[in-house]
């Protein structure tokens, strides 16, 4: 099956073209300089006739979506009611929501006949625990009656802990049941996973909160954004700008970094960034230990997934340091090193068997 | 020596006479509803051993109350020979307990405003003690400065450094008195001296929780932040919540402060939840009724316990490996149900709770592990203003004014 | 967010200076404004307004719907232009477009129509309604078409204002408010000509050396010849009289005390009669509307605490463009805004956004900067956004 794959990202269109057989895209590129419907279309236009030109039809196109709610499930079969669906949702991601309902639609004027499927990376998270998504605030009386916490790289995360199972199986290991995944992104995140259900994750309602990212602040008190209000008479604006774009990891460090940098360099001046990431990740993989009841496999993805050359010893011997159970403690560690792009091929590949 | 505490919050005034360094109590008591007259008058609840009294009278302000009570204690034929205050936050100007003198009083007026509904009485107390009974030695002591050991790491928060160095923005952490109290008495119960032992300390209390990770005796991190508003569920307070719904509500609100400060602040957390009651001892009365009718009880006390395990878990690695699990305060010298749940479970760590003896524990201080366990669970009652008088004690001692 | 609302203002750029040209290059004397009303209308379809209506006096109201309707912001500027002689007809040099009506507030029209557009084009989901309103009649009307808007057309359309924003030239600074102004007209009637014409000349004098006398650059008061209207009985002169109110002013009490003024300097013993009301016009809309006009226009100044001027403030800071809260001078008298209607009458909180510089405002050589121009879309798109808008929290355009 040839797949295309479509990602929007800050208004650009990036594009994967996996050619049937062949588990890695064979030609990928980003529509420059395209910022809206018409753009688009003509963009994908000129894909398409490119495709065509390689001999390819295309059978299938994939499309990543950040938010999806607790509705949608994945892979998402679009069809003519699905963007009044989508935009119920705007306002959670008023950024991204929109725009991509335009991306939809010029796919669907382009590729009229090609089934096309979206990918969440919410759905992973739509059937966890209650007690872990939601905050105590009485959600009625201020009006935000649907306020829960989601995760953002579900993508990465269900596929990073196939991945283990995978292996596991082929080492002829036990099912690992208790995981700590760990994607290792521009805005990491953390989720532990009972069997194949996450039970606990680091981001909020938005993907602001949790760990620290490359310009995001992640967790604060809420007392600090109260303070920023009073003395500075910032607007939501304002603090919105400073904590996603000049805090996290380049805020402490006060130049922009990168999160391998921070992971792998020995910079002294990376070195408070580095600690904050660490302490603050030490603290999730604990807490998830603990709602887990234990931990069997720690298990990486994302871009930076190769950091966690660097990552994982220190997390697995501080871990260990904690362990005082009986038997002999084994944690196993993967690595997911695949694209968001190939996790999307996959699923749409894998999908007649998922469903079967 | 006897040591006056006092204890100021926003309307009460809570002391305690002690000897020291025999610990001996001599009276205690509680000024309450100080400051302008309400349906119910104001009063002071005084005990001397096991009587006690009630006098009611109008107190208008903390300074008045502090009066009163050195009058009904010269009564009783005793007064103090030195004085502790309790103050909330020492910002970062106050690491240690600080005998007051004129430039620590000045240092005082600095970190008012940080606390703004318990520095100031507090503050000003100490200011009229120093102009009326300058012949009493004041320490003042902090409820942040035991965690001032925190590291950089763990109280740094990830935010732009100007603002960071503008704002002083950094994890104070709280409860540290109490913290610091019961972590004294668990070491000395499991017969590790303190500066071996490593622990977690549950303070939950019915108004405000928090959890401290202790290693080496020295906290190193604990669940408040900035502010006394992150970290666990409490009665009133949402604790740990998405900045990004800070925001919404400014923009929602249109940045009217007071009311989301009051939202947050005084309508979330176990009340906000539960929509009837801010003690979790309410909601867990129902547990029969929560379980089966009332989905939102439920709820309530599903996501009051999952946060403070997901602490507890965190902390426990933090420290790791740890020797003690202390509970205290209301809730966590009170409630089996929550010591038990929140310990579940937890062989990873070592934490093997007893549930027999959890459920009958009647004495104080108490273990509740199983025999083996490798994490001793212990249930210690704080003392708050012990641990004050302490303090004092032993900060003037270090300054020599002990007088023999 | 702000970026990407950068990007979309900058492709909308050549439009922009395009249509700015355009407008101040049709005139558009008060009642005459058909040529303009049906350029803004045809614009505001292109750039795809969900709704285009015209309204009976030729108000044109453009409207873009959001998700809820429970807020609603009301963008307002005039497209009638203060004609000082003739007509200047449009002409470019560098960025400066100069014309009638340039700076007053053909620039702002420009820039609110395009907010609309900009906020479409960036894709971000509003909450409430955006109303871009382009209004007749307001340097000579005396607020008739915003009263038309309000009283009728916005009803009817089954839209509330929560707030409003003006227009008119603020030089991109946020005007919460301007002193007021009112003319009279002090009519002096006798059976005597000589007795009127010499009331009539001592009151000018009286008046004339008053506006000499000012020390202060502003004009507190404002004279015009006297004009002697044919009557059938008797001699009436008739001077009009311009004179500056604060918030606290009440039109009555000025009348009032002009007309003791006034009386005080007839002679004794004149068989004059001397009288003072506010002057009145029969004007004819270009939509065919008779009205009478009062030519007042009132003090009015938003509460400095309420949050749209906090808000409005704060959004701008955000959005790398701050800007100073401040106030019109109104250094001519004659001159005012919307804003004592909408305010005053209506209870919407007011404020002004838009480019171009007041005291370039009715002169000969009216120009407003085309980036100026510009950057009010931008700005007022922000703003916008900020009141109606659903808030962009915790999310970035980058991936996440």
């Amino acid at each position: 099956m040839n797949i295309m794959t479509l990602n929007l990202i800050s208004s650009r269109v990036h594009y994967h073209f996996f050619p049937s057989g062949h588990f890695e895209s064979q030609w990928s590129g980003c529509m420059e300089n395209a910022h809206g419907f018409e753009d688009w279309r003509i963009g994908l236009a000129e894909l398409r006739q490119r495709t065509q030109n390689g001999g390819h039809t295309t059978e299938a196109i994939g499309v990543r979506l950040v938010h999806g709610g607790s509705t949608f499930r994945n892979p998402w079969l679009v069809t003519a009611e699905t963007e009044v669906e989508l935009q119920s949702l705007s306002a959670e991601a008023p950024l991204h929501i929109p725009a991509t309902i335009e991306l939809i639609r010029a796919i669907r004027e382009t590729y009229c006949n090609v089934p096309l499927f979206l990918f969440f990376e919410t759905s992973f998270f739509a059937d966890m625990p209650e007690r872990e998504c939601h905050y105590a605030l009485d959600v009625n009386s201020l009006g935000m009656p649907n306020l829960r916490r989601y995760g953002y790289h579900g993508l990465f995360h269900e596929a990073a802990c196939a991945m283990a199972r995978d292996c596991s199986h082929k080492q002829g290991f036990c099912f690992p049941e208790r995981c700590l995944s760990i994607c290792l992104e521009t805005r990491p995140e953390i989720v532990a996973v009972d069997g194949i259900q996450p039970v606990m994750v680091s981001s909020g309602t938005t993907p602001l909160e949790g760990l620290p990212g490359q310009t995001t602040a992640g967790e604060l008190d809420a007392g600090i954004v109260m303070k920023l209000v009073r003395k500075k008479k910032w607007g939501p604006e304002q603090i919105n700008h400073a904590l996603t774009m000049e805090s996290g990891l380049s805020g402490i460090a006060g130049r922009p970094v990168r999160l391998d940098e921070v992971l792998e360099s020995d910079d002294p001046s990376l070195r408070l960034a580095r600690d904050v990431f660490r302490h603050r990740l030490l603290l999730a993989c604990g807490s998830g230990i603990a709602v887990l009841g234990g931990l069997d496999a720690i298990i990486f993805s994302g871009r930076y997934a190769p950091s966690a050359h660097y990552l994982g010893p220190w997390l697995q011997e501080r871990l260990k340091r904690a362990y005082q159970g009986r038997s002999e403690l084994v944690i196993h560690e993967y690595t997911l090193s695949h694209g968001i792009d190939r996790i999307l091929a996959d699923q749409i590949r894998w999908r007649p068997i998922l469903n079967s | 020596m006897n040591i006056l505490v006092c204890n100021c919050g926003s309307s009460s005034l809570k002391y305690r006479l002690l000897t020291m360094p025999e610990e001996n109590e001599i009276s205690s008591g509680e000024a309450q509803r100080i400051g302008p007259v309400t349906s119910e008058p104001a009063r002071i609840v005084h005990r001397e051993g096991d009587r006690e009294t009630v006098h009611p009278m109008d107190l208008a302000t903390h300074q008045q109350a502090f009066h009163e009570i050195l009058s009904l204690l010269a009564k009783g034929g005793k007064r103090p020979d030195a004085l502790g205050h309790r103050v909330v936050h020492g910002g970062r100007l106050f690491e240690q307990p600080a005998v007051i003198t004129p430039t620590v009083f000045e240092a005082l007026r600095q970190v008012r405003e940080l606390a703004p509904l318990h520095n100031p009485p507090a503050i000003d107390l100490i200011e009229e003690c120093q102009t009326r009974y300058a012949s009493l030695p004041q320490v003042a002591v902090f409820d942040t400065a035991f965690h001032t050991t925190i590291p950089e790491h763990a109280r740094q928060y990830a935010l732009p450094l100007d603002l960071v160095q503008e704002l002083n923005i950094r994890k104070y952490g709280f409860h540290g008195t109490s913290h610091q109290y019961v972590a004294e008495e668990a070491a000395k119960m499991a017969g590790i001296p303190m500066a071996e032992f490593n622990a977690v300390s549950c303070h939950l209390g019915s108004g405000g929780a928090s959890l401290c990770a202790i290693s080496k005796g020295r906290s190193i991190e604990n669940t408040m932040g900035y502010t006394p508003l992150q970290g666990l569920v409490m009665s009133t307070r949402c604790g740990d919540l998405d900045p990004a719904i800070v925001m919404k509500l400014l923009s929602l609100y249109s940045g009217d402060m007071d009311r989301i400060e009051d939202v947050l602040n005084r309508r979330s957390g176990v009340l906000g939840l539960s929509g009837a009651s801010a003690d979790i001892r309410d909601i867990l009365g129902n547990w029969d009724a929560a379980t089966s009718r009332n989905n939102r009880f439920q709820k309530t006390l599903q996501i009051y316990l999952w946060r403070i395990r997901k602490y507890l878990g965190a902390y426990l690695t933090l420290a790791g490996p740890v020797q003690a699990i202390i509970f205290t305060d209301t809730i966590g010298e009170n409630v089996s149900l929550v010591r038990s749940v929140v310990c579940a479970n937890q062989n990873y760590f070592g934490v093997c709770l007893d549930e027999k003896s959890n459920r009958e524990l009647k004495q104080l201080p108490g273990d509740i592990s199983q025999a083996g366990s490798p994490v001793r669970i212990l249930v210690v009652a704080t003392n708050e203003e012990l641990a004050i008088a302490r303090q004092v004690f032993r900060t003037l001692s270090l300054n020599n004014e002990v007088k023999h | 967010m702000y970026e990407l609302l950068r990007m979309k203002n900058s492709g909308l750029r050549k439009d922009v200076m395009a249509f700015t040209q355009e407008l101040i290059d049709t005139p558009s004397p008060s009642m005459g404004e058909k040529d303009v009303a049906d350029k803004v209308a045809k614009q505001m379809d292109v750039l795809g307004y969900h709704h285009v209506y015209r309204d009976e006096v030729g108000n044109v109201i453009g409207v873009i719907h959001g998700y809820e309707q429970n807020n609603t912001l009301l963008l307002n500027s005039h497209m009638d232009t203060y004609q000082a002689g003739e007509h200047h007809p449009m002409r470019v040099e560098g960025n400066r477009i100069y014309g009638t009506g340039a700076s007053d507030c053909k620039g702002g029209l420009a820039s609110q129509i395009f907010a609309g557009a900009l906020l479409l084009r960036s894709l971000l989901p509003l909450r409430g309604t955006l109303v871009v309103t382009a209004s007749v009649a307001e340097e000579n009307g005396a607020g008739i078409g915003v009263r038309t808007l309000m009283d009728q057309t916005l009803p009817e359309m089954g839209l509330r204002p929560d707030y409003a924003i003006l227009g008119e030239p603020t030089n991109l600074g946020l005007y919460y408010g301007h002193d007021g102004w009112m003319e009279m007209d002090i009519k002096v009637q006798g059976a005597d000509p000589f007795q009127v014409d010499n009331a009539a000349r001592r009151i000018y004098r009286s008046y004339e050396d008053r506006t000499k006398h000012t020390s202060s650059q502003v004009n507190e008061v404002e004279i015009h010849d006297p004009v002697f209207p044919r009557e059938s009985e008797g001699r009436v002169a008739v001077l009009r009289v311009a004179k500056r109110m604060q918030i606290a002013d009440q039109a009555q009490q000025i009348l009032t005390k002009t007309e003791r003024d006034v009386q005080l300097l007839t002679q004794p013993g004149s068989s004059v009669d001397v009288s003072v009301g506010v002057s009145r016009e029969q004007q004819i809309s270009y939509a065919g509307q008779e009205m009478q006009v009062q030519r007042i226009t009132n003090a009015w100044a938003t509460d400095p605490f309420d949050p749209l001027i906090d808000r409005s403030r704060q959004v701008l800071a955000a959005a790398g463009s701050p800007s100073c809260p401040g106030k019109w001078q109104l250094d001519r008298l004659g001159m005012g805004t919307a804003g004592a209607t909408l305010l005053n009458e209506y209870n919407i909180p007011t404020i002004g956004y838009g480019p171009g510089h007041e005291e370039r405002a009715h002169r000969s050589d009216e120009w407003v900067d085309g980036e100026h121009v510009v950057q009010g879309v931008y700005g007022t798109a922000a703003i916008a956004h900020g009141l109606i808008g659903f808030p962009v929290c915790g999310w970035t355009t980058d991936d996440i």
